[in-house]
């Protein structure tokens, strides 16, 4: 395939996952779009078939536009449909007179199999598969990739690990650490540098340690060679010790677990992203066990005594290391605490060719122990077995110090201290044991809450069956010498179960709270997600549960059909082709029900004989607002809004309340009430006793409007008494506190204000006026208020001549201003004139209007140069009064003069 | 000397010959004291006690090396609340002195500090 026609398939790979919005479901895919060859996902899901009809002449015209051709292709949709038993759509006819369509769901490769295999039945149907998902394999680009079989597929190196199938999912997690415990590394090695983390040296004994200290901050292994010397020298604590050059063990190890990786450069580790611990524990003649536990103990993150806290705790713990002996104490106590601490042990065999029984500690309990296969999957001729193996790894074969059959690793050429940095290949259960170390840390990278026996179970379930035939010098493995298989990464990671965090459970109510997840990842498809709740602990999708899609983007979820006060448990779970999986148990306690109102009642007061007042305080709303409040009342005790009742509205607080109707001398019954959600609340129970039936309570008036025969008088009747208020008026006498026998007004009924008019009077008299108003009861009084009426009318007597204006030779303008009726309607009025005093009607005189007030008069007909005397007069029943006289003088007729011309 | 730490001594001092003798790859170190006189080596045990007591105090070290008839002296604490002894000079065989050790009642173990190797092969 050329790089072009690589890069448009990567393309089309890409439009295809974004068109099925897929890009959250396989994020580490698109990274993969990057390298290497082009595979079907191993466990893709597809959302489409392809189709071939036999009569492809119809698809070919459609394809070409043929509306008819077209139109029938579609038409066999709906037939294809009932055969596939799912309902599938056209999207787009394909070269090679295919025919793709749309599945009514995202599907695993195996549904969209069975029901292209329902197609298939179709006797028109040439052929129907999914329409797989295909993603580039990423393979790394580093110089000596090729030559570590021991990564490559099955179908390329039996014994292989598969890890490029891997890597398509993880390359890793910056979260996880791998410790190493081993002779200590070389950090600067080209292919580790920047890839470890702090460790520690943990080798007691200075010499062994070859640092002239013993135990260091400093992990960096300084060699581990012992001399003929040494060897032979009873002092020293190497005597007997094998005379050996450097191994540079540990970092050989390390290279397998975690070279940096994809960088062009020697080899490619197991982990490209996760750092190494690097733990220092064997030295010059190998490392004793109290060491070693104390460096197993410090990298899973527990306490040494004289050691610095480790801030880097390792979840995994590789252990290239061994010695023929039961598993001590010692060993299975520190095993206990790190298992225990969460980090996963995984152990060499060893290379007796023995049981590995012998051999410690991969013969304590819950190791991995690791058994080694050669190139083939064979067991390596070295490798211990039995049935105390967990899973074998490539561990090599080689027949010669550069048999290319071997593990090709990280190390360094120096004989003694370190010198050339280089790549060797090496063969042991040391160098299987990383494999099984670096592929438990991709889990662990999907999904870091798994347990060292969710780990291994992971590892176990998916490892491969060992080959069979393969010729090697000790045979083939068997699950009763090397474990549960072949390790296989690209399985490994695919079974990983989703992680998934529970979200905080939010707006918890009686009913009804919000829950999530949020953190998902798994090493395949989620294919459902939500959460699920119980009373129990640890609910399960059997409980109730929400459905909040695929994919591994966070959500949130409502919990709902909750019971008040009631504690419920809370797991956000994550389906993927491993399982279910469930993020942590959240508790949370639905808040109880809302409480009924609490209220007192004020005690009645301003009691008459209908009415009084009430009321009460709301001193708690009972967790919600109030509806309704107000007081109720009743002649029996305990009375309820059913009876009558007042409505002061919403809210907390004091209120009064007016109690009307009542009637009097009756014991009446009263409470507050408040309502909310929950219901209505009564306050204690308080009586009263309204007023006995009396006479109306009634007020006088005072008069005015008085004239010479009537009156305008009134009253109040401010209490009813307890019955109906009828008649009321006034009453009225010249004698001294008239009552109903006297002459009376009727004023209407009930009690208020009201007027009345006193007529029939006479003028000139006193008068006594009281209101009354009467009930059944009786008739009560007001107060007596004495008033004299107007004398008899007179002629109106006050009047005025006003002066005189505008006179000329023959007129002049007077006027009059009557002042008073002198008790009698002004009929007339005007002005009299005469050359006399006191002119008179009957004389010259105007008439101008009636009524009092000013008026004005126009005198004329008046004689030149003359007095004449002028009264104003006003007349009513009575007679004319007249003013003052006012006398004036016409003037003369002016003299004409005649003007001659001039002469 | 009974039986029984004769048989376990010639057991424990086979295993030490055959991985001596074999690959480097899984051995205990092949240090060992000798039947018959005074070995210089020093050979390490770890040694866990029930209670709390200090046992690097020279007065119960020198109660162990009674019980032990060999020469113990303290090395360190180790994690895990186990100790390091060392045993320079002995005249009997490890796994004698072993043995004398887990009679007493404050010893929740004992064993020999082993040492391991790599197992590359």
């Amino acid at each position: 395939m050329t790089e072009k026609m690589k890069r448009t398939l990567r393309e089309a790979v890409l439009v295809i996952i974004i068109s099925l919005g897929l890009s959250t479901t396989f994020p580490s895919l698109l990274l993969a779009a990057n390298n290497g060859n082009i595979i079907p996902h191993p466990q893709a899901y597809t959302g489409q078939l392809i189709v071939k009809y036999r009569d492809s002449s119809m698809v070919k015209a459609a394809a070409a536009g043929d509306t008819r051709a077209k139109a029938t292709a579609l038409a066999r949709l709906n037939t294809l449909t009932a055969e596939a038993g799912a309902k599938i759509s056209h999207v787009r006819f394909m070269s090679g007179n295919g025919h793709v369509v749309k599945l009514p769901r995202l599907m695993t490769i195996a549904e969209a199999n069975a029901v292209a295999g329902r197609l298939k039945s179709d006797p028109n149907v040439e052929y129907a598969e999914p329409d797989t998902l295909m993603f580039p394999m990423l393979v790394p680009n580093d110089t000596y990739y090729a030559n570590q079989w021991n990564y490559m597929s099955p179908t390329t190196v039996a014994g292989g690990a598969n890890l490029p199938g891997a890597w398509d999912i993880t390359t890793g997690s910056s979260s996880i650490v791998v410790a190493v415990i081993d002779t200590g590394i070389l950090p600067n090695h080209p292919d580790l540098f920047g890839r470890t983390v702090q460790g520690y040296n943990f080798i007691s004994n200075a010499i062994m340690a070859g640092n002239g200290v013993g135990r260091s901050s400093d992990p960096t292994d300084l060699g581990d060679w012992v001399t003929s010397a040494e060897s032979a020298d009873s002092s020293s604590v190497l005597y007997k010790c094998t005379e050996e050059d450097s191994s540079w063990h540990g970092t050989h190890v390390a290279g397998t677990i975690g070279a940096s990786s994809n960088n062009s450069e020697g080899v490619s580790g197991i982990n490209w992203v996760s750092k190494i611990l690097p733990v220092r524990v064997l030295g010059k003649c190998g490392g004793y066990t109290s060491d070693i536990v104390d460096g197993m103990r410090w990298a899973a993150g527990l306490d040494v005594a004289g050691v610095p806290a480790n801030t880097n705790p390792a979840k995994v713990l590789n252990m290239s290391l061994g010695g023929s002996d039961e598993c001590g104490a010692t060993f299975q106590g520190a095993i206990n605490d790190i298992i225990a601490a969460g980090a996963t042990i995984v152990v060499a065999a060893g290379n007796s060719n023995t049981d590995v029984s012998n051999a410690t500690p991969a013969n304590c309990t819950g190791v991995i122990s690791v058994a080694a296969v050669n190139r083939v999957g064979g067991r390596a001729f070295y490798s211990n077995y039995g049935t105390g193996i967990k899973i074998a790894a490539p561990g090599g074969e080689m027949a010669s110090s550069t048999d290319a059959n071997g593990i090709l690793s990280t190390l360094n050429s120096g004989t003694t201290t370190a010198s050339t940095y280089t790549y060797q290949y090496y063969q042991g259960t040391s160098m299987a044991a990383p494999h099984v170390s670096g592929i438990a840390s991709l889990v662990l990278s999907l999904n870091p809450s798994l347990t060292p026996s969710q780990v291994l179970s992971v590892l176990q379930s998916t490892a491969r069956s060992f080959p069979t035939g393969t010729g090697s010098s000790k045979g083939d493995c068997t699950t009763s010498l090397c474990g549960a298989g072949i390790i296989d990464a690209a399985a490994a990671v695919q079974a990983v179960p989703a992680i998934i965090t529970t979200s905080e459970i939010t707006g918890i109510t009686t009913k009804a709270a919000t829950g999530g997840g949020s953190n998902i990842s798994a090493g395949s498809a989620i294919t459902a997600k939500g959460i699920c709740w119980s009373t129990s602990p640890n609910p399960t999708t059997a409980n109730t549960r929400t459905s909040n899609g695929t994919g591994t983007d966070s959500f949130t979820a409502s919990i709902t059909g909750l019971s008040p006060n009631t504690t419920y448990h809370v797991r956000a779970y994550a389906t993927s082709s491993a399982g279910t999986s469930y993020g942590s148990d959240f508790t949370f306690t639905t808040a109880p029900s809302t409480l009924l109102p609490t209220l007192t009642t004020t005690p009645a007061d301003t009691i008459s004989t209908t009415s009084a007042s009430s009321g009460g305080i709301v001193t708690s709303d009972g967790g919600s607002s109030l509806t309704a409040k107000g007081i109720c009342w009743a002649t029996t005790a305990n009375p309820t809004t059913a009876n009558n009742y007042t409505a002061e509205g919403a809210g907390s607080g004091a209120f009064t309340s007016l109690i009307t109707g009542l009637t009097a001398n009756t014991t009446y019954h009263v409470r507050a009430y408040a309502t909310n959600t929950t219901g209505t609340a009564y306050g204690l129970d308080q009586n009263f006793t309204t007023s006995p039936s009396s006479p109306p309570s009634v007020t006088t008036a005072s008069v005015s409007g008085i004239t010479t025969t009537s009156a305008i008088g009134g009253g109040n009747v401010t209490l009813g008494g307890g019955s109906t208020v009828s008649p009321r008026g006034v009453c009225w006498s010249t004698s001294s506190n008239p009552t109903t026998s006297d002459n009376c007004s009727s004023n209407g009924t009930g009690t208020s204000t009201f007027v009345s008019s006193i007529t029939g009077l006479s003028a000139g008299v006193t008068y006594h006026a009281r209101a009354y108003a009467t009930n059944s009861n009786g008739t009560s009084y007001g107060n007596d208020t004495a008033f004299t009426t107007l004398t008899a009318a007179t002629a109106p007597t006050i009047i005025t001549t006003m002066p005189i204006k505008s006179i000329t030779t023959t007129s002049a303008t007077a006027g009059g201003n009557v002042i008073s009726d002198g008790g009698s309607n002004v009929t007339g009025r005007g002005v009299c004139w005469s050359t006399s005093i006191n002119p008179a009607i009957g004389g010259n005189c105007t008439s101008d209007n009636s009524g009092t007030g000013k008026f004005t008069s126009s005198i004329t007909g008046l004689a030149t140069g003359t007095q004449y005397y002028v009264r104003a007069f006003a007349m009513n029943a009575k007679g004319a009064s007249y003013g003052k006289n006012v006398a004036f003088k016409t003037g003369k007729r002016p003299v004409k003069f005649i003007l001659y011309p001039p002469r | 000397m009974s039986i029984l730490p004769v048989t376990i001594f010639f057991s424990l001092s086979l295993a030490v010959i055959t991985v001596s003798c074999s690959s480097p790859t899984s051995a205990v170190k092949p240090i060992e004291i000798s039947q018959t006189g005074k070995s210089q080596q020093t050979v390490q045990i770890i040694i866990k006690f029930r209670n709390n007591s200090d046992p690097s105090k020279s007065d119960f070290v020198k109660e162990l090396s009674r019980d032990a008839h060999a020469p113990l002296f303290y090395i360190r604490p180790m994690s895990g609340g186990a100790h390091v002894f060392g045993i320079t000079g002995a005249t009997e065989s490890t796994a004698e002195i072993l043995r004398r050790l887990r009679t007493r009642h404050d010893i929740e173990y004992v064993e020999q500090d082993s040492i391991m190797q790599p197992a590359v092969n």
